[in-house]
């Protein structure tokens, strides 16, 4: 499988900066605020009206790219799942299938483990040679803050909902640093976790 | 018309109430009987052309001009020409249905005459997969395959797989939802651990997934995606865990696999792609004999939507298929059934071969057949009776006539009393997935549909 996804890491890599000792900046990615339209004057409530807006929905093929490229800093359309791993996703091929399939089957949470599994070990390999600004697991000094800039790449999850999985994540952390021996593959863990979690998949 | 459906209206008031006293009885016993059955529905994707296949029509005494049906089979490859008309017991075939698959015809009934109301592949697809006509172009319930996995229970290690077929999960337990992969490639992908991620990682990051779901995934799971995505994430663990892999490895080169290799006839020419209908049917097969599945869907050929280069294409694609399910078939009568009894697995295996639809009679100016109205389809299994022809297409023009249920007569026009009755009923995908569900002792009554009573043994 890791032959059929295309992420130029090694690009991305050989443009990159030796890594520096300094202290990086604790800028965070900006959420997205959710503008909500104000409503007319004397219109009730709408916790009131108990109108309910579509349900939540998994991340199509397409949005599946466009996001790793966001989590991993790489250039736009750089990300490309390979058609036939795209059909089996859910992509439609506008001959037989003419919707895409957004079940969260349990083939396609086999993929999104071994695609976290790709996607989580090419960064980590190529996070020492990445400048500082550019890197996604060792951003910041701590591993707290780290791992919450790990979950708000992946979720949007930020402020005080995020220390709940932070403490989560630092669990994971542990025990991949335990399992698999270094710092990098704490961090390729709570990546791998974050990827095959419905807090990534559904939005 | 009137006092009639008031009927059966107090009739069918009767047998629920009767029900109520039977139902801790009757159907637990036939429940566990339909718990060591398997059921396999074998796809022909594209729209079959039936005069080729299950509904053919007599040369010497069948003419475009007098029965607006063109045979057109003087233009077809030099061995379906010299084939022509094929007969085993009562039933007849087209040129295209292979010889290995008219050796096992005795072990199946016909339905002719299915009216399938649509022209459109989905549609048609979708009404045949879940015996509920499409809103649109969704489909409405779960597929069939999943309807049963839900009746029978959680038994197998994947209780429904879906190789190459659309499937549908509304309201149905997780474990029911189809492993639904487009080739061998997907399903080994599934079966297989990624070797790639360190152990240790992997242990951490299953750390993750058993802990209790954050709040924020609690608040994704208002219509139940968030915990359906769990779940599917711990269900393809568990595939991982029970290391069925090796089961569709096909690089083996053990005795057993030779020879499963030789019966589907994979190795040569495209045979051995991933998705080809040789390996397609032996995935089937293995997840069948091997009880990793109790229902499979199948996808056993595709490109049939012919409507140019009819007279190169329909033929060998749907002879294909036939042999494809021909070898499933004999590797099935050939696995002696481990629930004992001297059977073999295919006499506890319920089978339905379809198409999404049938192709017209006549050609178009390509000299193709675009969509047909009218459909047929192949049914086995035990409860059903073997070796029948039921229902009947028109002689002229080919469409569906309504059927009498229970004699599974074709009536041409049948009166107001027996349309009114219910005994004389235009037949859909829906009555022929009745008589399967009741013909195993499972439940129909979510088609609110009859079954076809003349084929049930």
């Amino acid at each position: 499988m890791r032959s059929v996804v295309i992420v130029p890491l090694v690009l991305l890599v050989a443009c990159g900066e030796e890594a520096t000792p300094v202290d990086p900046p604790r800028a965070r990615p900006p959420v997205t605020e959710v503008m909500v339209p104000d409503l007319p004057v004397d219109h009730p409530s709408m916790g009131d009206l108990s109108i309910l807006s579509r349900g939540p929905r998994r991340l199509s093929v397409d949005q599946l790219e466009r996001s790793i490229e966001q989590i991993g800093n790489l250039g736009p359309g750089t990300v490309k799942i390979p058609e036939n791993l795209a059909l089996t996703l859910g992509r439609p091929d506008y001959v037989k299938v003419t919707e895409e399939s957004l079940s969260p089957s349990p083939l396609f949470m086999k993929f999104m483990m071994d695609l976290g599994g790709i996607i989580c070990g090419q960064l980590r390999d190529a996070e020492p040679l990445r400048a500082v600004d550019q890197r996604v697991f060792l951003r910041y000094t701590s591993k707290e803050e780290n791992l919450a800039n790990l979950l708000v790449r992946f979720t949007g999850i930020d402020g005080e909902a995020a220390a709940p999985y932070v403490a989560r994540l630092s669990r994971v952390y542990e025990a991949g640093v335990t399992g698999g021996g270094t710092e990098l593959a704490g961090y390729e863990a709570a990546c791998i976790a974050l990827f095959t979690s419905p807090e990534f998949l559904l939005y | 018309m009137m006092s009639s459906n008031r009927r059966r209206f107090l009739s069918a008031a009767a047998l629920s109430a009767g029900s109520l006293f039977l139902g801790n009885v009757f159907p637990r016993r036939a429940l566990a009987q339909a718990q060591k059955r398997r059921f396999l529905f074998a796809y022909f994707d594209g729209g079959w052309d039936q005069l080729l296949g299950l509904d053919p029509r007599d040369p010497a005494t069948t003419t475009a001009a007098a029965n607006q049906i063109d045979l057109g089979w003087d233009q077809l490859p030099g061995v379906y020409q010299a084939r022509g008309l094929q007969r085993a017991g009562n039933h007849t075939f087209g040129p295209a249905f292979s010889p290995d698959m008219l050796a096992h015809a005795a072990d199946f009934s016909v339905i002719h005459g299915i009216g399938m109301d649509t022209a459109s592949h989905e549609v048609g697809r979708r009404y045949f997969i879940t015996g509920r006509f499409p809103r649109g172009l969704q489909a409405v319930g779960s597929s069939t395959p999943a309807e049963i996995a839900a009746q029978l229970g959680d038994l197998s290690p994947i209780p429904h797989v879906s190789a190459g077929v659309e499937s549908f999960a509304d309201g149905v337990p997780n474990f029911a939802t189809a492993l639904t992969v487009n080739s061998i490639a997907d399903l080994l992908v599934a079966l297989t651990p990624f070797t790639e991620i360190d152990p240790g990682v992997v242990r951490a990051v299953q750390l993750y997934q058993d802990e209790t779901p954050g709040c924020v995934s609690r608040k994704l799971d208002r219509d139940g995606l968030a915990s359906t995505l769990l779940a599917n994430q711990q269900r393809a663990r568990s595939y991982l865990e029970q290391q069925l892999g090796e089961i569709f490895n096909l690089q083996r080169t053990d005795a057993e696999m030779n020879g499963l290799r030789a019966l589907y006839n994979i190795g040569g020419g495209d045979t051995a792609l991933p998705n080809s209908p040789e390996v397609m049917a032996f995935v089937a097969a293995q997840a069948l004999k091997k009880e990793v599945s109790q229902c499979v869907s199948v996808r056993v050929t595709d490109g049939l939507d012919t409507h140019s280069n009819w007279a190169d294409d329909q033929a060998p694609r749907q002879e294909r298929g036939w042999r494809a399910l021909a070898s499933l078939v004999s590797d099935l009568k050939a696995t002696p059934e481990p629930n004992g009894g001297g059977q073999s697995m295919f006499d506890n295996t319920t089978i339905m071969v379809f198409s999404e639809f049938g192709r017209t009679p006549l050609f178009n100016n390509l000299r193709g057949r675009d969509h047909f109205l009218g459909n047929s389809c192949l049914v086995a299994g035990p409860g059903l009776k073997r070796g029948l022809t039921v229902g009947k297409s028109a002689d002229i023009g080919q469409m569906p006539l309504t059927m009498e249920l229970a004699t599974g007569r074709g009536v041409g026009q049948p009166s107001a009393e027996e349309i009114s009755s219910g005994r004389v009923v235009n037949v859909s995908p829906k009555h022929v997935i009745a008589t399967l569900l009741r013909a195993n002792g499972l439940d129909p009554s979510y088609l609110r549909s009859d079954p076809i009573g003349a084929l049930l043994a």
